[in-house]
């Protein structure tokens, strides 16, 4: 309940906020803080500065240029869900409860990397990027080599996540499909998908596990069936039952490993089907 | 009359406004933070070195004893070992991490099957893990299972579930160089403050229970970490407070249920309930007395209550109370009923699924026509009519089952219940001069809205309006003694010594007024405030009497003990069921509709007793989907935080529906019988009958893994 002592930063600005963090290596940016505060006060973590970057004006904006959304870190998951950018906001808005919304952000959840969060579903299936920054300069890389392991994320001591960029999916159908015990809880299983739909023809397909692996992964098997016919019920249960084979989930109070992978099929199909439903 | 009435609750203001004051509110000057360093072991000889004078240990408290802070021997992961004393919590719990403490672990045993065997001691200054070994029997069991047509064998388990009150407990203690002022999140200031005179030696001491964010049973006894501070509060004579962390409290207290029962009943082919035979497993946890003491009442009423509401003459149920080494169990709301209702309620269940045949005839066929009544085991049921409550519930059960869709099913079940023990509480109603009437209980509110139901009570029987009552408790000061809040006992027992001694203060208002018209007290009229002399037609208002009383020389401050008589309880009854959807992909369970009904004698305001209900339900359906303390193999408890330990948010409440029927009073001055727990005793087994019917498997544990409903 009580974190350990710490002394705590109000830089003015990225570049004195990214020069304290390179000087600091225990020094850790405070955005929304609501992985990092919850780690303090159980005292699993002991950083001797925080770095407050959440009011930073630079940090805070969504941009749509062309084809891509540009998202800066200290975004909330609240005006996230509010952007109307396809298949991210809905998973934005099944984030925990509305007053973590109101104070979470992308950067954040990103930086973090919990091996049960939302986001990196959607944000694996959409090939995210993650432009990194440092007083060095600036690096971007894909969400997928981003996210190297569980609460691992590809972030040197002084880099920052800048801004995550992703494709604006215009006329896709998307569902995101999160399987909880409770209003609030983080995801036993979830599942992003992204479908470009002609007819009975599926054009593009992308489909985001979480909470099943280390790491968020694309079904991209599960994808190619999806691309290789005709809209079927068939065709549907092929490509969730392929999806089973990217999960290697861990048995917790959750559930076991094997209930959690047959999972994996029932949400796959049911985010496929609502995707096509909307 | 507001007796009957739906009358809001006139405790709401403060508490909707911030203007309540919790334990955790209150400060004096120097107060000075407590915390304490818990076990990380379940079973280990323990030696904490006192490298700084902060330190306190068992050495300090209770020399040359274990309990309630062990001196050499840890017995369960949580227990309180030693004490820091920091000038705020920040800095105690900094200071809890300079303590430097030995384990030399010792075998220890989590299972209470197992630990039954002895071959591990849960302590090892107790020669036997089992607290308690008896048989409970009545009638011809052999012969009523060689009788029966069919014979279903059977295993029921009713999960530890953890009460978690959205306030933790906390205390501030403070010893002035006179006196031991204890403020205390509990459930009954008296019944602490006998607590501390008897642990203590002392009986210089005043306890105020302030305002209490729910307790649920768990802050009935008095445990360790409350006599701790108390015992450091007179050591250190400075203000001393203590509140747990949520994981703390999780890993410490609250722990109820725990019980396993292995049934064989016999049944005839139409459904009548020939004998029961079971054995039954209940898991006290560690051996702290106050909570073992608690718990061993709460498996008796399992046993004694697991007859329901049928007329079952053949019974043998043989219980151990187990000690393992784990928190010590406590009550939880219900306090051993629910398991009895859950175990009978299942059986009916089962026994419906076995004959193909509806519930309601399974419960018809066995149920209990005359009352009253005394079942086998000799529990007196007084009042009602179960068979016209039953009938009533059948009509709101079919309308259920229409609205069931595909994968949805409706459950049942039918409870009674002991309520409002005694063995007496207290009253003291009041007339300030400036016409003000006061009423102190000697029982202890916690949310239950019990102030309002008093002032209805005094406001009928002084026929006064209800803005000239204010209602108080708490505070061994301001009433001689009380008993307490649980049991749900306080509107019924509390009530009616209200009730009593509002009747006395009725009479001595009369005699004043007789007085001062120059009458007899036969002569005077008394209606709605105002006294009458009959004969002359004058008149005095209740406030001219109140004013006037004092200066000729009469008290209007009377305290009035009411003495519960034999069998102390009386016994409510009613029929709950549940709508149920059940997500056969994902085993996902849902309650999507509720409906209580139920016989609680008098309803003194309908509106708190169906918040009762819907609260009782909301937990009861908690237990049968989401709750369970978890426990590791090493001895730890899994989920102690709100994420890993789930109760179901507003979302994952249904609408809940509740009617009642007034037939069985209790012979209490206010004729009700209490409600307080009822909707939690009956709403689990309605659940999981309800996930039985749907996925056609046997239920053995609760809740059912998402993935054995499948």
């Amino acid at each position: 309940m009580y974190p350990p002592k710490f002394s705590y930063v109000i830089p003015d600005n990225v570049k004195e906020a990214l020069e304290f963090l390179e000087s600091h290596d225990d020094a850790k940016p405070l955005a929304g803080g609501h992985s990092l505060i919850p780690m303090l006060k159980l005292r699993i973590f002991r950083p001797s500065y925080l770095v407050e970057i959440r009011r930073l004006p630079e940090l805070k904006y969504i941009k749509t240029e062309g084809n891509v959304v540009k998202i800066g870190p200290v975004v909330t998951h609240y005006d996230i869900m509010k952007a109307n950018i396809p298949l991210l906001s809905e998973t934005a808005s099944k984030i925990a409860d509305p007053q973590v919304r109101n104070m979470g952000t992308i950067g954040g959840s990103i930086s973090h990397l919990d091996p049960s969060a939302d986001y990196p579903a959607a944000l694996i299936a959409m090939d995210a990027k993650v432009r990194i920054k440092s007083t060095k300069g600036e690096r971007v890389e894909s969400f997928s080599s981003f996210a190297k392991d569980m609460f691992t994320p590809d972030l040197n001591p002084g880099e920052l996540v800048a801004e995550i960029e992703v494709p604006l999916l215009k006329d896709y159908k998307f569902s995101y499909q999160k399987l909880e015990r409770r209003a609030g809880d983080f995801a036993i299983v979830g599942v992003a998908v992204a479908l470009k739909v002609n007819g009975d023809v599926i054009q593009d397909a992308r489909i985001g596990l979480t909470a099943v692996n280390k790491t968020a992964v694309r079904a991209s098997e599960a994808e190619k069936i999806l691309l290789s016919g005709k809209i079927s019920e068939k065709l549907i249960e092929e490509a969730a039952t392929k999806a089973m084979d990217y999960a290697n989930p861990t048995s917790d109070i959750r559930g076991s490993a094997e209930y959690k992978k047959k999972m994996v099929k029932v949400m796959t199909k049911r985010a496929i089907l609502a995707a096509l439903n909307r | 009359m507001y007796v009957g009435k739906p009358i809001k609750r006139i405790e709401d203001p403060k508490f909707l406004t911030g203007g309540s004051t919790y334990v955790d509110d209150i400060e004096l000057p120097g107060t000075l933070f407590v915390a304490f360093l818990r076990s990380v072991k379940p079973h280990a000889k323990i030696k904490i070195k006192k490298n700084h004078n902060g330190i306190f240990t068992g050495e300090d408290i209770n020399p040359g004893s274990e309990f309630p802070i062990p001196v050499e021997e840890t017995t369960y992961v949580g227990q309180p070992l030693a004490m820091v004393v920091g000038r705020d919590r920040y800095e105690a719990y900094d200071l809890l991490e300079s303590i430097e403490i030995e384990y030399e672990e010792l075998p220890y045993v989590i299972d209470p099957q197992e630990a039954l065997k002895n071959d591990v001691k849960v302590y090892s200054k107790k020669e036997s893990n089992i607290y308690e070994y008896k048989k409970w029997e009545a009638g011809n069991v052999e012969q009523s299972l060689k009788e029966a047509d069919l014979v279903i064998n059977g295993e029921l388990y009713n999960q530890r579930v953890i009460a978690n009150p959205l306030e933790t407990r906390g205390v501030l203690a403070y010893f002035d160089g006179n006196r031991l002022n204890v403020w205390s999140s509990t459930q009954s200031a008296h019944y602490l403050r006998r607590n501390l005179i008897n642990f203590l030696g002392i009986d210089n001491i005043r306890v105020i229970q302030p305002d209490v964010g729910g307790a649920f049973g768990s802050k009935i006894i008095a445990h360790p970490e409350e006599y701790a501070i108390s015992k450091l509060a007179l050591k250190l004579k400075r203000p001393l407070k203590w509140i747990p962390t949520r994981s703390e409290e999780m890993q410490s207290a609250g722990h109820g249920r725990d019980k396993r029962l292995r049934f064989k009943v016999g049944v005839k082919r139409d459904g009548t309930i020939l004998g029961i035979e079971g054995t039954l497993i209940a898991d006290l946890g560690a051996p702290y007395p106050d909570a073992n003491d608690d718990e061993i009442g709460n498996v008796h009423s399992t046993v004694r209550m697991m007859l329901g509401p049928y007329r079952i003459q053949n019974i043998r149920i043989e219980h151990y109370a187990v000690n393992t080494n784990k928190a010590p169990t406590q009550s939880y709301r219900g306090a051993g009923r629910p398991e009895a209702t859950y175990f009978i309620e299942r059986i009916i269940n089962i026994i419906s699924l076995e004959l193909g045949k509806d519930e309601f005839d399974i419960r018809e066929k066995n149920l209990i026509r005359e009352l009253p009544y005394k079942n086998a085991l000799g529990i007196t049921y007084d009042t009602g009519d179960y068979v016209g409550l039953l009938n009533k519930a059948r009509e709101y059960y079919q309308r259920l089952k229409n609205e069931a869709n595909v994968n949805e099913c409706v459950g049942s079940s039918m409870y009674v219940e002991i309520t409002a023990f005694g063995p007496w509480e207290t009253a003291r109603v009041l007339a300030k001069s400036d016409g003000k009437i006061t009423i102190i209980t000697g029982s202890g509110p916690h949310g239950q809205g019990d102030g309002t139901a008093f002032a209805q009570i005094v406001a009928d029987v002084l026929e006064v309006t209800i803005e000239n009552i204010e209602v108080r408790w708490g505070d061994t000061d301001i009433i001689s003694d009380g008993i307490g809040t649980w049991g749900s006992r306080t509107l019924t027992i509390g009530g009616s010594a209200i009730y009593k001694a509002a009747e006395e203060l009725r009479r001595r208002l009369i005699e004043v007024s007789a007085k001062m018209l120059n009458a007899d007290t036969e002569e005077i009229e008394y209606k709605n405030g105002v006294l009458f002399h009959k004969k002359s037609g004058k008149s005095v208002t209740i406030k001219e009497v109140i004013q006037n009383a004092y200066s000729m020389g009469y008290s209007l401050d009377v305290t009035y003990v009411y003495n519960v008589a034999k069998p102390g309880y009386t016994v409510p009854y009613g029929v709950h069921m549940a709508l149920v959807k059940v997500d056969k992909e994902t085993g996902s369970v849902r309650v999507k509709k509720y409906v209580a009904l139920d016989d609680v004698g008098k309803v003194v305001n309908p509106l708190l007793a169906e918040g009762q209900i819907v609260g009782g339900a909301v937990q009861g359906i908690g237990q049968a989907i989401y709750e369970g303390a978890i426990y590791g193999k090493e001895g730890y408890l899994l989920n102690s935080n709100l994420t890993d330990y789930g109760f179901p948010t507003a979302v994952e409440v249904p609408r809940i529906e509740w009617h009642y029927i007034e037939k069985g009073f209790s012979s209490h001055p206010t004729n009700s019988k209490g409600i307080g727990e009822a909707g939690a005793i009956a709403s689990t087994p309605a659940v999981i009958n309800a996930i039985e019917k749907c996925t056609g498997k046997r239920i053995v544990n609760i809740p059912p893994k998402p993935e054995e409903v499948i």
